[in-house]
């Protein structure tokens, strides 16, 4: 009975959306908040080069005309770290391992190297072609989780702990926190790139783009760091029988 | 060849709805992540038709790799069985 | 009328509003507190295929510019894609953390299924 009222709930919701839908203005001519009319993105397409000095204009308006949003971003991944590690800290879970995969081990062990160097290119390139911190840093973590995965926690907290992971994960926060204060210093806005004196480099190359390069890098770790946490809190410790 | 890219996308979108709807017609747990590894796979495919090549890689990083895996140990944390 | 034109031209914003109503059923109907989490992800998902496509312009480009040659192209509207990405990286932290409740729910009810739970005596909600 109950899931008739919500069938008719959901249809009603649908019905109503295919009103709007109609009032929408057609998908993919110049008429919606496309290149075309829209002032802003105009701008962040068209200024992109003089303005900071890197190519891809994803990464300029991730990492200075709203650098401050990503910030406000890497707070909110701070705190689901944070309540994930209140709830599942002092919690202790053992399984018993039942089989050695031979296979398993090896074929990890090989595929490592490649996923650590393809996330820090990807990271990076980042602001010159498609990729970028948030990419770049979550198949790193993967590359981390696999090796977690096939040889057990233990074996992967003996080199990266909790306590480690998280100082990466802070240190990361304070040094996006930096690089903005550098401006600052210079006498300009929080976060501004070209306009405080950052020098630019060439466009196209790899060290280029000033405060861009670093605060990727820094949200690159940061990404890491997160997800690295939440599976050492989540995954189970693995006892030998 | 205009038309055949467009039934290309109708084609994604189709496949994104079955998924979904096979999310919540099987009983199974773990049959349901897996199809919603499957579902967020084919929606990385749609980000690159919509020329966004950035959130393709994200989705296919993040979608189809890290949830599902974090979905997978929550469930063996709560001791269930897929064998 | 209208509304048979607006079902021909945008389909891609039908498909977001038809994935963001199975989402939304999924999260009400299903028992299973797993599965709503499952709900949940893909009305996520819905919501940024929506503002992805409402910047998608025909024969545009990928915002990436050249140096080589600057000529006169269209760009695909990049503001849309900087939204996404870090909305894709906040949902995967969120899934992580109700995840970690429905641990501790099934720690302390034993199960969950939203109607044995009701049974097992949660009877404010």
């Amino acid at each position: 009975m109950k899931k008739y009222i919500y069938f008719i709930i959901s249809v009603s919701l649908f019905i109503l959306l295919l009103f709007v839908n109609s009032e929408l203005p057609p998908f993919g001519s110049g008429e919606n908040t496309s290149y075309l009319n829209n002032y802003v993105v105009k701008k962040y397409v068209d200024d992109v080069l003089d303005d900071t000095g890197v190519l891809s204009s994803i990464a300029a308006i991730l990492y200075d005309y709203r650098g401050f949003d990503t910030l406000g971003e890497a707070t909110v991944l701070y705190t689901s770290v944070l309540a994930v590690s209140v709830m599942l800290k002092n919690e202790k879970k053992y399984y018993f391992r039942h089989t050695e995969s031979t296979y398993l081990k090896t074929v990890s062990k090989l595929i490592f190297p490649f996923i650590f160097v393809y996330g820090i290119y990807i990271t990076l390139y980042g602001h010159i072609s498609p990729g970028g911190a948030f990419s770049g840093g979550v198949v790193i973590a993967a590359g981390f989780i696999l090796i977690m995965l096939s040889y057990g926690k233990k074996y992967c907290e003996y080199f990266l702990d909790y306590y480690r992971a998280s100082m990466i994960e802070s240190l990361s926060m304070l040094w996006y926190i930096t690089v903005g204060l550098f401006s600052v210093l210079a006498g300009y806005q929080f976060l501004s790139n070209k306009i405080a004196g950052i020098p630019t480099g060439v466009a196209g190359s790899v060290f280029s783009g000033g405060s861009i390069f670093l605060l990727n890098a820094a949200v690159a770790i940061k990404v890491f760091g997160t997800i690295y946490i939440l599976f050492s809190f989540i995954a189970l410790e693995e006892v030998e029988r | 060849m205009r038309w055949l890219e467009e039934a290309f996308n109708l084609l994604l979108l189709v496949i994104l709805i079955l998924c979904s709807l096979v999310v919540y017609i099987k009983k199974e747990i773990i049959s349901a992540v897996v199809i919603f590894s499957i579902y967020s796979f084919v929606m990385a495919i749609v980000w690159l038709e919509l020329k966004a090549p950035d959130l393709a890689i994200t989705e296919a990083a993040v979608g189809a790799g890290i949830t599902t895996i974090l979905f997978v140990i929550a469930i063996k944390r709560m001791g269930g069985r897929w064998d | 009328m209208k509304v048979l034109y607006g079902i021909l031209n945008n389909y891609y914003y039908l498909a977001a509003f038809v994935l963001f109503c199975i989402g939304f059923y999924i999260i009400l109907a299903s028992p299973n507190l797993i599965k709503k989490v499952i709900g949940m992800n893909i009305m996520d998902t819905s919501v940024f295929l929506f503002i992805v496509a409402s910047g998608y312009i025909k024969d545009g480009k990928v915002p990436i510019m050249s140096t080589s040659t600057p000529g006169p192209t269209v760009y695909v509207n990049p503001l849309t894609t900087a939204f996404v990405l870090t909305g894709i990286v906040i949902a995967v932290s969120k899934t992580a953390y109700a995840l970690t409740l429905i641990t501790k729910i099934h720690d302390f009810y034993g199960s969950i299924d939203i109607d044995n739970i009701y049974k097992s005596g949660w009877k404010w909600l």
